[in-house]
């Protein structure tokens, strides 16, 4: 099938910079996740690709060719928008053969093709159902169903679950997932939901005001985030400022964060003692120790702010040489946990878990 | 389970795609109603404009003396005229707006189609029935004289703002209630739970928030009221207004050609200005409709009773009109009591042995409105797809009905004299499909903006033409606002007056024109009559657009 390419991709609007140089590669069969805030262009993009939009700079590559001139009509990409866009004078089935009629199919091998993905999507028996009479999930099942029956080269989704109820989204996202990759079809899906993009993609471009922050699997994206910005974006974490004393000659880098405390990171990327860096601290990167004398790279603190939330209780530690309170998380609390708040904690940090980067001047 | 991949493999090559077309295939169609829009109705308008500043700057034969002053004092008279008209009935609309709306008054339902009548018929019918009612042999003057109080003068001023108010009061009352209906909830709520009483709530939050609402409605009147012939031609007597002047002017050969040309000139101009002030504020009216939310309700006792007095008050007075024209239509002469002598069923007869008014207006009305709505749904559909670019369109079409019916009608002859292919005397509906569109447009817009653009994409997406999307995707959800707008165009045009007595050409005599033909011989009951039967028709043609096409389509194919 075919990988997607963006070369220097801009798009304006008026002064808005909706879309700016953007360079991606979409592989073949690729699962493909535009992660970022609202506002920051993953809806432009898509529809760049899809051809609703003319670049206003760059390049966009369906395999070697060169789309930009391609009218959407012919890029044959298959589309799913949030709202799901069923046309609600049509029932099911003709939703979904409509694409094919377009394609001169008629006849068996139409309600052939169109009964087969309808049971592909789960939606069998539904065929004469017209929109008003389906629910959200249907709908959504619909529009996905009569995206990939013209089998689409590419397949676009804008935010396809986020009109759904939590647990339709969770259950819905595995059958995307499953049917994404049963066909192998190169998928590009757009949302502001981290955990929906660390689910489902195989990999993840975190964007931010138009801009490229990352392209990485979602485990880079998690253990090795490549600015503050995805940190921060991806997962809870706490986000500190501070200095590197030794780059060390090992797999660890030794940071001095602002307030005093030096502590350890696994080595990511090079970097020079004296420069300034951000540095990450993921919550589960703070494991509790009884003997802080007998563990490396400790911090100790005060509990100042504990939360239930079932599975952990999570706190801010006030620790002892950190500037900013310290996002920690205790596992399977117990009756007592609200006896833990403004008790002395100590944890080691495991440096796997601490990421950190150059500060942008 | 058979995945796709088995059908891919069977499914043999991919079929090829058809080669899209580059071009919008509407392209076509815009170009004729551009084209047709500018020959019937820039080129009209254009002309005359043209036409006045030669003749001015050709001739050195001065004007009649005083002409300028003449032109200052019609023009004030209009203005004063159209001013008290829009303030009189936004007063009264709004009160009435509020009460429909916010306070639910027992019968809410039955005013507001109640005081729909007004909107559908035309001004004239209203002067009408105020000489039947106030005129010398009227019937509140026989029962004023009665008591003793002197007869009051009608013809002029007072009667002409009269007959606006009570014709217009409806108009305003809409505007003002669909801002009504869209207020936020939420901002009322806030104002009640912050302890404010109900006048401070309305006045402090939600007369400000339908203040666009308020001015538009003011903004419809005067326009409506000054662009009127009708009403004037029956009532005004020596009182002299813009419309009325450029009717008789062009019509007389004494008058001199130029005087004729000056004032439908001035009339355009006057009609650019306040086109300026209705852009904007139905840029802030606008968006508003788009959303519908339950409106908030005031519940207290005495303002329900209250509220139901008032609109029982203004209904009967507003509908009082139809109630004469009706009476009197069955009466034989009526110039003495408060009934006519007698009753009989002569009128009708005669009007049934007389057709042909009837005739020529459904006729010339049949012809105009396809191409009104053909006109709207393909310039509904530019702004949708050309929206940003083209919104001096939005002038354009707003243009109709800011320049009074008269001065189109003027343009159109002085441009085409003498137009009547295969016998069709084509310029009058050519005159009423551009007098209206922009009651069809704003009926098509409202339906192009229902429909979700995303659907439009989709079909894009999986290779529809421009053409099969509109087709398969947009015209079956657009049908309906294509049947209300069909409806509204109808109404407008059979009801038509200004251009009519312009174009007019013999032999084709329509039934509002007729109405007049009949006053002016004292046929007072065949006048009624054929009013009667012109209201009927109307009210007809819109209980059919308040059917919910939607539904009855929806059910239709729901068994097919
Ligand atoms: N047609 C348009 N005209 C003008 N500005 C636009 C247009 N479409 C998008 N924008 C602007 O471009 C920027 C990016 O918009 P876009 O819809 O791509 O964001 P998004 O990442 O999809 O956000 P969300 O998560 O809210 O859907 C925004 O600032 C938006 O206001
Ligand atoms: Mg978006």
């Amino acid at each position: 099938m075919t990988a997607v390419i963006l070369e220097g991709l801009s798009k304006r609007f008026g002064s808005t910079v909706a879309v700016n140089d953007l360079n991606l590669t979409v592989a073949d069969g690729e699962f493909f996740t535009l992660l970022g805030p609202s506002g920051c262009g993953k809806t432009t993009t898509l529809r760049l690709i899809a051809g609703f939009e003319t670049p206003t700079a760059g390049l966009i590559r369906f395999g070697d060719r060169v789309v930009n001139e391609l009218p959407p009509q012919r890029r044959n990409v298959g589309m799913v928008l949030q709202n799901y866009a069923v046309f609600p004078t049509m029932t099911v089935f003709e939703n979904v053969a409509y694409g094919l009629e377009i394609r001169g199919i008629r006849g068996k091998e139409l309600s052939r093709r169109v009964l087969s993905v309808l049971e592909l999507v789960g939606l069998s028996g539904l065929e004469n159902r017209r929109p008003e009479q389906l629910s959200g999930g249907q709908l959504q099942r619909v529009a996905l169903a009569r995206a990939l029956v013209i089998e689409p080269e590419i397949l676009l989704l804008d935010e396809p679950l986020s009109n759904l109820d939590v647990q339709l989204r969770v259950s819905i996202r595995k059958e995307i997932r499953r049917i994404q990759q049963a066909l192998r079809i190169t998928t590009v899906y757009v949302t502001h939901d981290q955990e929906e993009a660390l689910a489902l993609s195989d990999r993840i471009a975190v964007l931010n005001a138009g801009r490229l922050e990352q392209v990485a699997t979602p485990f880079e994206l998690y253990r090795a985030p490549a600015t503050k910005f995805v940190a921060r974006f991806i997962g809870r974490t706490t986000v500190l400022a501070g200095e590197v004393c030794d780059a060390g000659p090992d797999d660890l880098v030794a940071i001095r964060v602002d307030g005093g405390l030096t502590l350890r990171a696994a080595r990511l990327r090079p970097v020079a003692p004296g420069e300034r860096v951000w540095v990450s601290i993921r919550p589960e990167a703070l494991n509790p120790v009884a003997d802080p004398a007998a563990a490396n790279n400790v911090v100790s603190g005060e509990v100042r702010y504990l939360e239930f939330l079932g599975p952990v209780v999570r706190g801010e530690l006030k620790a002892e040489g950190v500037a900013e309170p310290l996002l920690f998380e205790l596992g399977r609390p117990g009756p007592d946990w609200p006896a833990l708040r403004g008790r002395v904690l100590h944890f080691e940090v495991d440096p796997a878990l601490v990421s950190y980067g150059l500060e942008r001047p | 389970m058979p995945t796709l991949k088995v059908a891919r493999a069977e499914a043999g090559p991919r079929p090829a795609l058809k080669p899209a077309v580059r071009l919008d295939p509407f392209v076509l169609i815009y170009g004729v109603a551009a084209a047709y829009i500018g020959a019937f109705l820039i080129l009209p308008v254009g002309r005359i404009l043209v036409e006045t500043a030669l003749a001015l700057t050709g001739s050195d034969r001065p004007l009649a003396e005083g002409f300028t002053e003449y032109l200052a004092r019609i023009t004030l008279n209009s203005v004063l005229v159209a001013s008290l008209a829009a303030v009189g009935s936004v007063a009264i609309g709004i009160p009435v707006a509020f009460f429909v709306t916010k306070v639910p008054v027992p019968g809410q339902g039955l005013f507001r189609v109640m005081l729909a009548l007004p909107l559908v018929t035309p001004p004239f019918i209203s002067g009408f029935a105020t000489i039947l009612l106030l005129g010398r042999t009227g019937v509140f003057t026989q029962l004023l004289g009665q008591v003793g109080v002197p007869e009051i003068n009608i013809y002029g001023a007072p009667g002409l703002i009269l007959t606006h108010i009570l014709h217009f009061t409806p108009l305003a009352f809409l505007t003002v209630a669909a801002g009504l209906q869209v207020v936020p909830r939420a901002i009322e709520e806030a104002a009640v739970s912050l302890g404010a009483g109900i006048g401070r709530a309305v006045f402090r939050v939600v007369l400000p928030y339908v203040w666009p609402h308020v001015l538009m409605a003011a903004a419809l009147v005067f326009l409506a009221s000054f662009g009127d012939v009708g009403a004037p031609l029956l009532l005004a007597g020596n009182f002299r207004v813009l419309p009325l002047e450029t009717y008789t002017a062009f019509n007389s050969f004494q008058v001199d050609p130029r005087i004729a040309l000056i004032l439908a000139s001035w009339s355009i101009l006057l009609a650019f200005l306040v086109l300026l002030v209705v852009r904007q504020l139905m840029a802030r009216t606008g968006i508003a409709h788009t959303f519908t939310t339950q409106p908030f309700v005031y519940r207290d006792r005495t303002l329900r009773w209250v509220g139901f007095g008032f609109c029982s008050m203004v209904t009967l007075i507003l509908l009082l009109p139809y109630v004469v024209i009706i009476i009197s239509s069955f009466g034989t002469v009526w110039t003495t009591g408060i009934l006519p002598a007698g009753f009989t069923l002569r009128n009708y007869q005669f009007i049934l042995n007389n057709l042909q008014d009837i005739k020529n207006s459904l006729i010339l009305s049949a012809i105009a409105t396809p191409v009104c709505v053909w006109l709207a749904l393909s310039l509904g559909k530019l702004f949708r797809d050309y929206g940003a670019k083209v919104t001096w369109l939005d002038y354009v079409v707003l243009l109709p009905f800011v320049i009074p019916g008269v001065v189109i009608g003027i343009g159109l002859v002085k441009t085409y004299p003498g137009f009547q292919p295969f016998g069709i005397p084509a310029l009058l509906p050519i005159a009423y499909s551009i007098r209206r569109l922009p009651y069809a447009v704003r009926v098509v817009i409202a339906g192009y903006s229902r429909l979700d653009r995303a659907l439009e994409e989709a079909s894009a997406a999986l290779g529809a033409s421009g053409w099969r999307t509109f087709w398969r995707v947009t015209w079956p959800q657009l049908l309906p606002a294509a049947v209300a707008a069909s409806v509204v165009a109808f109404i407008r045009i059979i009801t038509e007056l200004g251009s009519t007595l312009i174009i007019l050409p013999p032999g084709w005599r329509t039934a509002t024109v007729a109405v007049f033909y009949y006053v002016a011989e004292g046929f007072i009951g065949r006048a009624s009559a054929i009013a009667v039967v012109l209201v009927v028709v109307v009210v007809l043609a819109s209980a059919l657009a308040n059917v919910d096409y939607s539904r009855i389509a929806r059910r239709l194919r729901a068994k097919r």
